[in-house]
């Protein structure tokens, strides 16, 4: 994508999911068959999915909020194209990516990206240990994150940390389901290895 | 597909929801987002954002666009606004100083760009509860009438070839500059274009039929804003009807009353505005550097500025 390498959001050809379904959850209550979403039901229906993309495809802490309203603008622009067969989920994560990348590209312009222990803040936890647990793993998955291209990056966070099917991953990314079980494989066996290696002490006990 | 082990598995569970926004965080960006489509929404509707110079923010853009502009703004920003809370206001201090203060040149072909985008939102006024007024509707500002399914025209649009924005690509589509409201530093320059399918097409608003549709459900208001957001509209239409000193005079009510309040920001850039109004030049000048250095990032930061005629830098 002109020019920056690492990205290759020209496989999301189009932003208009390819499938006419829509996903289980959220996505039937905010586009009930017929009636178009409006700004503000998407705002309040998707935001955290939103903010939660932004943040983990790789938008420095910094950026977030600027990127989050860069993806609602666009959202506002662009209202009118969107048809209620598509899953709002999957029209919004393929804005989000777009804007991921130009964040990102950005932060790269400036002077690289933060390191990950100040780029992830500590969530807030009202149980110290659960939210030391909880920072940590974080900062191990978005450390993970950050080794992955583009692509198995998407369908890994829409996956392992969306939990989205992979029929609606492969809407969101306009992609082939059995790409998207590929990536995943790929991700998840990266992922293993990763943890394995910088993170040995959370595999203790385990087999692999 | 290998199964992940369940340490990973626990691991994955653990930091899955530590990427939650807070929700100062959703307020926050919402807030921003507000202000940026009730200000900014002609420079979003054009898609061109000026390239990197500081003083061609989208503020001046849509503020120089004069009438259209203050049409396209006013008709994004009320329909918005009608529903949140406090783009209510934002809104209002939009359309004010599109129509009253065009005080700077738009830059070289943001002008022509000013394209009302249909909103998708019915912009009629719902009842606010708590709110004396409906609002921001200022007769001068009226935007033309917008019926379901009509096409809001504005100036710019006949040079908008229909086209079907659905085929755009995810690339472009998201591409578009994003037309935040920032300071002039923080705006970024327009980016190159890569080997898009349809690159003229970046520039054309979304003009075209809106599927309006009922109402959706409106973002609920945080509690006990509205008395702080009554005030802060009085003083938005005080100053649009051209009554600058009984602006100030509800702005200090503001202050007395919500001296912290989440509107302080906006009562500041409205005290700037009102003390620039009644001639009070070296007043306003003061309150308006404070107001710069104290919220450099607002959204209203581009009006602040160019208040009092004399921009700094």
């Amino acid at each position: 994508m002109r020019g920056g390498p690492a990205i290759n959001l020209y496989e999301v050809s189009s932003v208009m999911p390819r499938a006419a379904r829509l996903p289980e959850g959220e996505s039937h209550a905010a586009a009930p068959s017929g009636t178009p979403p409006t700004l503000e039901s998407l705002y309040a229906d998707h935001f955290d999915f939103v903010w939660r993309t932004l943040r983990r495809l790789g938008v420095p802490e910094a950026s977030l909020d600027d990127a989050t309203q860069d993806v609602f603008i666009v959202v506002h622009r662009r209202l009118s194209d969107y048809q209620p067969r598509w899953s709002p989920r999957s029209w919004l994560f393929a804005i989000a990516r777009r804007v991921a990348s130009d964040h990102r590209r950005t932060q790269r312009r400036k002077g690289g990206l933060l390191p990950i222990k100040d780029s992830v803040p500590a969530p807030a936890a009202t149980d110290p240990h659960d939210g030391a647990l909880r920072a940590q793993a974080s900062r191990i998955v978005h450390g993970f994150l950050e080794t992955l291209d583009d692509d198995r990056r998407a369908v890994f966070v829409l996956a392992e940390l969306e939990q989205m099917t992979a029929p609606e991953i492969a809407e969101a990314l306009n992609a082939n389901p059995s790409t998207v079980y590929s990536r995943l494989a790929s991700a998840r066996k990266a992922l293993l290895a990763y943890v394995q290696t910088h993170h040995p002490d959370s595999m203790e006990g385990a087999d692999g | 597909m290998a199964e992940l082990p369940p340490e990973v598995q626990r691991l994955l569970d653990e930091a899955r929801s530590a990427d939650d926004p807070s929700a100062q965080d959703r307020e926050r960006v919402r807030g921003a987002l507000l202000a940026s489509l009730a200000a900014g929404a002609t420079t979003a509707a054009a898609g061109k954002v000026v390239a990197g110079a500081g003083s061609t923010a989208g503020g001046a853009a849509s503020a120089g666009a004069a009438q259209g502009g203050a049409v396209a703004t006013s008709a994004i920003g009320s329909s918005l606004a009608i529903k949140w809370g406090t783009g209510l206001l934002i809104a209002a201090v939009g359309t004010t100083l599109a129509v009253t203060e065009p005080w700077r040149d738009a830059p070289a072909g943001s002008a022509p760009s000013t394209h009302a985008v249909p909103s998708a939102l019915p912009r009629e006024p719902v009842d606010q509860p708590n709110v004396s007024e409906p609002a921001v509707m200022e007769p001068v500002l009226e935007p033309p009438p917008v019926q379901p399914g009509a096409v809001a025209a504005a100036p710019g649009d006949a040079e908008a070839a229909p086209q079907d924005v659905a085929a755009l690509p995810a690339a472009e589509l998201a591409a578009e500059p994003a037309p935040r409201k920032r300071s002039a530093h923080k705006r970024r320059a327009k980016r190159p274009h890569g080997p898009e399918p349809a690159p003229e097409a970046q520039d054309q608003p979304a003009a075209r039929v809106a599927p309006v549709g009922p109402s959706g459900e409106a973002l609920e208001q945080p509690a006990g804003s509205s008395q702080e957001l009554a005030l802060i509209q009085s003083a938005t239409r005080a100053l649009h009807r051209g009554a600058p000193a009984r602006a100030l005079g509800v702005l200090g009510e503001h202050a007395r009353r919500f001296p912290s309040g989440v509107l302080a920001e906006e009562r500041r850039a409205l005290r700037v505005l009102s003390l620039c109004e009644l001639g009070r030049t070296s007043e306003g000048v003061r309150e308006r550097d404070r107001f710069l250095a104290r919220h450099p990032r607002s959204p209203l930061a581009e009006r602040v500025r160019a208040a009092c005629g004399t921009p700094t830098p």
